[in-house]
């Protein structure tokens, strides 16, 4: 290494230098400054080629001398912390790899993005690296524990709405609401009007549920106003022009029942619980003047380990549910349970293994199917058609006293359509049993019926 | 790819730096030789996973100024200067046009459209990320090489990795052919400058991914279902949180296209210098976007003549210079908008208000720039000038809207603390904070919480749906 071509160099540097600090000022030549101070010390450094002089040249020349413990620290930190980084990079790409793709999560309640396929098509579009970089995000192994450590700091700013979920008082977890429009609504109300109106004998009710946002507003994030559920119901309620409809009103069943201090909704998810279903089903067996022999009704505790979607959702992990269920007394063997498109045959309502998941919400009916046949030895003529949401989950084992045959529709998974179900049987009544948010939401009821 | 994604940061990170630290070699211009070679064929890949169809735009704009710049050079050598100027106008216009024709074309063609009532067919094109970018990139090597400021890059490898560097492709900073020139061949690659550069990294994604997503998620949520009804208060938060949002965002990625650099032995410029200190909006533009700005005033602004041809002519020149600036951030009438705003004030400042700024007291002169600044984001925010307008009305409660809500004490409630600590972080307060006096333990902490940042980010982003990229239109 010859000195001239170096003292040329460095000559060159300083003549820029000093351009540059003519061109700028202030804040900005300290910073040239520094930038110059620290590009002759990194000069000094990386020419001279014996290291005993590399230490001793680079402690002199710093302007503020780190210790050496500092330089050394630092420097080996970040670079353990890098050598850290990629062996977990690679020891993430062996999880992938060898573990199979999860495909629903529970504790979110969503299915998760799986491989997309490598076409040539995709590469060009680029949807595949779209799709791959969704596909890595819900696949990623510590997912769940992410999604705590981002709750837990965004709580630590006080923020309380996380992942659409609020975060209320008393450990209340709520669901956002879905906004109520006129038009959408409209559109599902007629097509259900269309129907009764061509069965004008069937005796129908509609019950639609406020979400625990509305019934327990008191311990939402101080400030939050959300919509009046009551009013939309109301709204909903008015657009339907049956004649043979009864809309059941149970926002005030609620309200009335709260006052008494039963608990209507679980904490950490966004279902009422089995006593607000019966305090709905009592109104309802009231309205329609059903009855039945010698029944009465037995509440059994299942667990007091539910965590619900909300809390998965939000990331929250503060309290526990317990479910209880309520049963007519001696109901065992009293009915069949037919899952059509499963082609499944049981004697329980209950599925006792989901309470060893994550979801025990599913230990009522398993979840939620598309049509789900209940054959009971109840000795009436009465059959009920239910069209439905999972909050009606619950419910369903507290009818069977009062019909022979229950069947139960989700239009949200029905392939098939409401004509050809109410053609099979003779029905003699049909139940509406949904929360706000999902007939709000669910656009499938315009496709059935 | 944007840096803060999973893929870039456990497999696209991982993979690339270990294959360019593979090569190393005793003779030291070999090994960087072959690291420009793994360093340009890692950044196609990374621009190909955006843009798998526009890379090949951005290959062929390679080759055409390589050879450009390589000719213009061969005719003053041969004293052919006309001949050299020819070919110099000729590849100005081709890179002009392309970066036009893609992002400018849909623009003119609508404005066209409306004024004379025509219907010429306008197909959108979608535009290729990063080409405002690596267009000025290239520009300033063409320029350069024709004024003889630098020497013609006769090897391609270098050029091409100077222009497609996956560090400052899609979203800048802007960096100069001639501020980089000598790196490209000669350049330290060190622990010291990568454990630095780790601590640029770690603080940009920081700033990114905890920062400008979370604040923007508030922003966005507060305009999401129109402003109508919102509250003078709302709409002073929304704005303050997308002011928050953008020069986190910007400068987050500035930060992170720095910190990669310095892994891979290069020194770029800084990009923002804390703009929201400023007090007045000359200072503001000294400090934000800092890249940029010196594009237009070196290949603009001073080729114009500057400010030495007279007050009028200084005053066209600053107003053309704007209008471009404003336009470079996307084809709308917001953004030329927002960019002669910026210019007039700048005017205003210069020849106007001079005596009187000086005179105003310093607190008042924050305030005042900042205010400025924000309503400039108004119109930098909005989708177009009418609603810019709308959200102005909202703001300074001309809309007939309260003046504050039970939207506007939620929204306090929620994201009071996380606003107070960005808008400390954004005019330097904890870079100014007095540092703990044992620097063992300032060091030990200091690491430990890039460290914890790190983690933090990686815990955020994989949770996260809410990762905006807002550079789609520059």
């Amino acid at each position: 290494m010859s000195n001239i071509k170096e003292e040329r160099r460095k000559k060159e540097y300083n003549d820029l230098y000093k351009e540059l600090c003519r061109r700028y000022d202030g804040e900005t030549a300290d910073q040239l400054r520094k930038y110059h101070n620290s590009v002759n010390r990194q000069d000094v450094c990386s020419r001279s080629t014996k290291p005993e002089t590399v230490t001793a040249k680079r402690s002199r020349s710093y302007k503020n001398p780190e210790s050496a413990f500092s330089k050394i620290f630092s420097e080996t930190f970040l670079l353990c912390f890098i050598g850290f980084f990629f062996i977990i990079t690679v020891g993430l790409g062996a999880l992938y790899l060898t573990s199979p793709d999860r495909k629903y999560s529970e504790s979110e309640n969503r299915m998760l993005a799986t491989a997309p396929t490598l076409t040539a098509e995709n590469l060009i579009s680029g949807k595949f690296m779209k799709d791959f970089e969704i596909y890595l995000a819900d696949q990623f192994p510590i997912r769940d524990n992410a999604i705590s450590i981002k709750t837990f700091s965004d709580r630590v700013l006080g923020k309380r709405q996380e992942n659409n979920v609020y975060i209320g008082k008393n450990n209340f977890l709520f669901d956002s609401q879905v906004e109520y429009n006129e038009a959408d609504t409209k559109a599902k109300t007629e097509a259900i009007d269309i129907f009764l109106s061509e069965r004008p004998d069937l005796k129908a009710m509609i019950a639609i549920s406020p979400n625990s946002s509305y019934i327990y507003k008191e311990n939402l994030p101080y400030s939050l106003k959300l919509s009046d559920q009551k009013k939309d119901i109301q709204s909903v309620y008015g657009l339907f022009k049956s004649k043979n409809l009864v809309k059941l009103d149970v926002t005030t069943a609620l309200e009335n029942e709260k006052e008494k201090g039963t608990q209507l909704f679980y904490k950490t998810d966004h279902h009422w619980t089995t006593e607000a279903a019966y305090c709905a089903f009592e109104n309802i067996i009231k309205q329609w003047g059903l009855d039945a022999e010698n029944v009465s009704y037995e509440k059994l505790a299942v667990t007091t380990e539910f965590e619900g979607t909300l809390s998965g959702k939000a990331g929250v992990h503060d309290v526990k549910d317990s479910i209880n269920i309520i049963v007519p007394k001696n109901s065992a063997g009293t009915y069949v349970v037919n899952y059509e498109s499963q082609q499944r045959k049981t004697t329980s309502l209950f599925e006792k293994n989901k309470l060893n998941e994550k979801n025990k919400y599913e230990v009522f009916l398993g979840g939620n199917y598309d049509k789900v046949v209940i054959s009971t030895t109840s000795h009436n003529e009465n059959t009920l058609l239910i069209v439905k949401d999972s909050f009606a989950n619950c419910m369903i084992p507290m009818l069977t006293p009062y019909f022979s045959k229950i069947v139960v529709v989700d239009p949200r998974y029905l392939t098939d359509n409401m004509d050809n179900i109410a053609s099979d049987e003779n029905y003699t009544h049909m139940l509406f049993l949904y929360n706000l948010n999902t007939f709000l939401e669910d656009t499938s009821i315009i496709e059935v019926f | 790819m944007v840096f803060s994604s999973s893929v870039f940061l456990f497999a696209f990170l991982p993979i690339s730096f270990i294959l360019y630290f593979i090569p190393i070699s005793r003779k030291k211009g070999i090994e960087i030789a072959k690291k420009n070679l793994i360093l340009l064929i890692v950044s196609l890949i990374f621009y190909a996973w955006g843009e798998p169809t526009y890379i090949i735009l951005m290959v062929i704009s390679i080759f055409f100024n390589y050879v450009v710049g390589i000719d213009i050079e061969h005719l003053f050598e041969k004293s052919k200067k006309k001949h050299a100027k020819v070919i110099f106008i000729f590849a100005v216009a081709v890179n002009l046009f392309l970066l036009g024709y893609f992002k400018y074309s849909g623009f003119i063609i609508d404005n066209i459209n409306n004024i004379f009532g025509l219907s010429i067919e306008n197909r959108e094109l979608p535009l290729p990320v990063g080409i405002s970018f690596y267009t000025f990139q290239i520009l300033s090597y063409v320029v350069d090489v024709y004024l003889g400021k630098v020497r013609a890059q006769k090897r391609i490898v270098p050029f091409a990795a100077y222009i497609t560097m996956f560090p400052q492709l899609i979203a800048g900073p802007i960096v100069q052919y001639s501020d980089i020139e000598k790196q490209l061949t000669d350049r330290v690659i060190s622990k010291e400058k990568f454990a630095d550069g780790i601590v640029y990294f770690a603080r940009g994604i920081g700033k990114k991914v905890l920062f400008a997503n979370t604040i923007g998620a508030v922003y966005t949520a507060i305009t999401a279902n129109g402003i109508g009804e919102i509250s003078a208060a709302t709409a002073w938060i929304g704005i303050i949180c997308y002011t928050l949002q953008i020069y986190f965002d910007f400068s987050g990625y500035s930060d992170m296209a720095v910190g990669l650099g310095k892994m891979m032995g290069f020194e770029f410029v800084r990009n923002f210098n804390f703009p929201y200190i400023a007090h007045s909006i000359t200072d503001f533009w000294r400090r934000w976007h800092i890249s940029l700005s010196s594009w237009f005033r070196d290949y603009v602004y001073i080729p114009l003549g500057g400010s030495r041809r007279g007050t009028k002519r200084t005053i066209i020149n600053i107003l053309i210079v704007w209008s471009l600036t404003g336009m470079w951030h996307g084809a709308e009438w917001n953004f030329i908008a927002w960019g002669a705003f910026y210019g007039i004030l700048l005017i205003v400042e210069k020849y106007l208000l001079k005596d009187i700024i000086e005179k105003t007291p310093m607190f008042i002169r924050h305030v005042i720039t900042m205010v400025v600044v924000m309503i400039g984001w108004v119109f930098f925010s909005s989708a177009d000038i009418g609603a810019a307008f709308n959200y102005l009305a909202a703001m300074f409660c001309l809309s007939g809207n309260a003046f504050f809500d039970s939207e506007a004490s939620y929204l306090i409630l929620n994201n009071g603390f996380a606003i107070v600590l960005m808008c400390l972080s954004a005019v330097g307060f904890f870079a100014k904070m007095p540092k703990i006096k044992n620097e063992k333990v300032f060091t030990v902490l200091n690491r430990l919480m890039y460290v914890g940042i790190l983690i933090l980010c990686v815990a955020y982003l994989i949770s996260e749906t809410y990762n905006p990229f807002l550079y789609f239109r520059f």
